[in-house]
């Protein structure tokens, strides 16, 4: 997904939600539906499921084209955290390894 | 050769199955962006695949197909392959930038790069989780020479 275009009018969407006097009251959500009208505010939620998996249209939004729209937040709307899944991943099974392998401890044992 | 591994029974049944296992944790991996599932998933059943063998095989008869130093190799070629996908993001747009044009849902080609990172996520963890394996099972086994 062109990730510049889409923060930009998601910032837009914020500003006009967040304007001066329509500040919403602490602890509701601005992603949440409206509790007195019910509808879907403008903003980030609304535009991934609506967007995830639409037929390609390249004049608007450049969307994921997956049909599952778990993996297209995981993988194209979030993927750095999802990078950032795998670095944990990677380092722990690092630290695994540097913890149980033999080699290591036994030339530390040998020298004290 | 000294026997390893688990009775006649088990080694038949993993045997049969194992394949089948490995093939399915890579469907899941492959088809994460049309059906519920993905890279993490399927790593875990492939890994699953890999711990079934060397359980019923034993650590030295299983080394022919999982060993140590394929999975450190494998699990870095993940990682590096993730990352690879999200640079080529990058030197296109923004970093993890789709690339590939999507093309129709539900097909398996349609989300762009999101199937190539599955299939890096799925080696990555596929290989990890099976190397831990061995590093908490097998690894014990040998003992300290020198």
């Amino acid at each position: 997904v062109g990730g510049f275009d889409q923060s930009t009018e998601d910032v837009t969407d914020m500003e006009l939600v967040v304007a001066p006097g329509t500040i919403p009251a602490f602890g509701e959500p601005v992603l949440a539906n409206d509790p007195a009208t019910h509808e879907v505010q403008p903003g980030v939620a609304k535009d991934y499921l609506q967007y995830t998996a639409k037929d390609p249209d390249p004049e608007q939004h450049r969307d994921t084209g997956a049909g599952n729209a778990v993996m297209g937040i995981l993988l194209d709307y979030r993927a750095y955290d999802t990078l950032g899944e795998a670095t944990v991943i990677f380092v722990s099974i690092l630290g695994a390894y540097a913890l149980l392998r033999h080699v290591g401890r036994k030339k530390k044992e040998g020298a004290a | 050769m000294k026997k390893t591994g688990m009775t006649l029974i088990v080694k038949n049944v993993a045997k049969l199955v194992t394949a089948f296992i490995a093939v399915f944790g890579i469907y899941i991996a492959l088809t994460g962006h049309i059906s519920p599932g993905g890279g993490f998933a399927g790593g875990v059943i492939l890994a699953a695949a890999a711990v079934l063998m060397v359980l019923a095989f034993g650590s030295g008869a299983s080394k022919r197909i999982v060993t140590e130093g394929k999975c450190h190799v494998w699990d870095a070629a993940g990682a590096i392959g993730f990352l690879v996908v999200a640079l080529c993001g990058y030197f296109v747009g923004s970093f993890f930038f789709n690339l590939v044009p999507p093309g129709n849902v539900f097909h398996l080609t349609s989300a762009g790069t999101i199937p190539l990172s599955n299939l890096a996520i799925l080696v990555k963890v596929g290989a990890g989780m099976a190397g831990v394996f061995l590093a908490l099972s097998a690894f014990r086994r040998v003992k300290p020479e020198e």
